[in-house]
């Protein structure tokens, strides 16, 4: 998934939860991740016809919920919006990423926004219009933090953390400890003290580069079909799951601070924006400052 | 040709040739109708039948970006925003601590 992932446990389950969360991680990103060219998700991409795609149950359980996802965020969440992040140069994975590339097709990234609601599922498999091709990075990173502290739980390990590149949940505070102290990108001498569900964030601080010496990122508006333009430069949310924070983080950015936070509002989720100036719009998570040592 | 009165095969001739050009101008008129009438028919049986035509995917019209106060009650299909966003609500603690982790990045 280009990412690293931590897990932390008591010491005495430490080994165990590596192994069960490291085979977790490596079946998930070899059947969804488009940079492996034989995994389903690839085939899926490059199946040739608009007949139904014969996908696996995990490609089928992510492709669910990242097609509700979509519906639930009035389409700011994409899982068809691959074409237009190609266009924006983010075609090979993320440390793959090359220095400054020609500029792209100014006729942006086909097929068009909203396209995710001709996708179906059905018992013969997945039904997409021929061309439609997925990205479900972000949300399988979510979706896999979930899965792995579900494994942990069910071999009796815990309480444990999970975080995959800033997708992180914990399953109950440390034995003998308030919680986990989680420090925010972009925001400096605070921590968020999480005893037990998840945070993400959404930045285009990371995961940058340079198209014909213009500044890209991986956060596509599914309207304009290329990166978000605005000043806020991450988003950061507390929700019960990280597949939840994942997707709520995500819409927040796209939106931008003003529809972003009332989005947030509307479904009571608690989270932050930091800005290029370097400031902070807190809503409703809680910042505490980072003990002194 | 002599001017004076047209003899009566004459006249015919000249009717029969002005309903030729008559009947060549409605064929082609009828023609032309067709061609149109088959082409809409057509445009509106690809969009209709699977979406896609000339190997392109559909573009449906694009979701609004910008919600609306309110929107967090829309009922989108048969899945509203609550029903994806109702998860138990994530716990928090009061006191600080050497970070152990971070958010960010993704």
């Amino acid at each position: 998934m280009g990412t690293s992932v931590a897990v932390m446990t008591p010491v005495k389950e430490a080994f165990q939860a590596l192994r069960l969360v490291r085979q977790l991680f490596r079946n998930w990103e070899g059947t969804l991740s488009r940079f492996i060219a034989s995994s389903d998700l690839s085939r899926l991409n490059a199946w040739p016809s608009s007949d139904p795609y014969p996908a696996s149950p995990l490609l089928m359980q992510v492709l669910q919920t990242a097609l509700k996802a979509a519906e639930a965020t009035a389409g700011t969440f994409d899982p068809a919006i691959l074409p237009a992040l190609e266009m924006a140069g983010y075609t090979v994975d993320f440390a793959d990423l090359p220095g400054p590339r020609p500029a792209d097709d100014p006729t942006g990234g086909r097929p068009g926004p909203g396209v995710w609601q001709f996708v179906s599922l059905t018992p013969e498999g997945v039904r997409r219009p021929f061309g439609v091709r997925i990205d479900l990075g972000g949300i399988a990173k979510g979706m896999a933090v979930d899965a792995s502290l579900a494994l942990l739980r069910e071999h009796g390990i815990g309480p444990a953390l999970v975080n995959a590149g800033g997708d992180l949940a914990a399953s109950g505070p440390p034995a003998g400890e308030d919680s986990w102290p989680i420090s925010v990108e972009g925001v400096d001498g605070v921590v968020v003290p999480l005893r037990e569900g998840a945070l993400a964030t959404s930045s285009r601080r990371r995961r940058r580069w340079t198209v014909g010496g213009e500044s890209r990122h991986h956060l596509i508006d599914p309207a304009t079909r290329r990166p978000v333009v605005h000043s806020v430069m991450s988003v950061t949310v507390a929700a019960g799951t990280a597949v939840t924070a994942e997707v709520a983080a995500k819409t927040a950015f796209i939106r931008g601070e003003t529809w972003g936070g009332r989005f947030l509002s509307a479904h009571q989720l608690a989270g932050a924006f930091t800005f290029e100036d370097g400031s902070l719009r807190n809503h409703g998570l809680p910042l505490i400052p980072t003990a002194e040592f | 040709m002599a001017d004076g009165p047209l003899s009566g095969a004459e006249r015919a001739r000249i009717r029969r040739e002005g309903h030729l050009a008559f009947a060549r101008r409605t064929n082609r008129l009828l023609t032309w109708l067709s061609i149109a009438a088959l082409g809409a028919f057509s445009y509106l049986a690809a969009s209709h039948v699977t979406g896609v035509t000339s190997g392109q995917a559909p573009q449906p019209a694009a979701p609004s970006t910008s919600p609306t106060p309110g929107q967090g009650n829309l009922s989108n299909g048969n899945l509203s925003h609550n029903q994806f966003f109702n998860t138990p609500s994530p716990s928090f603690g009061t006191s600080s601590g050497f970070p152990v982790g971070s958010t960010g990045g993704s």
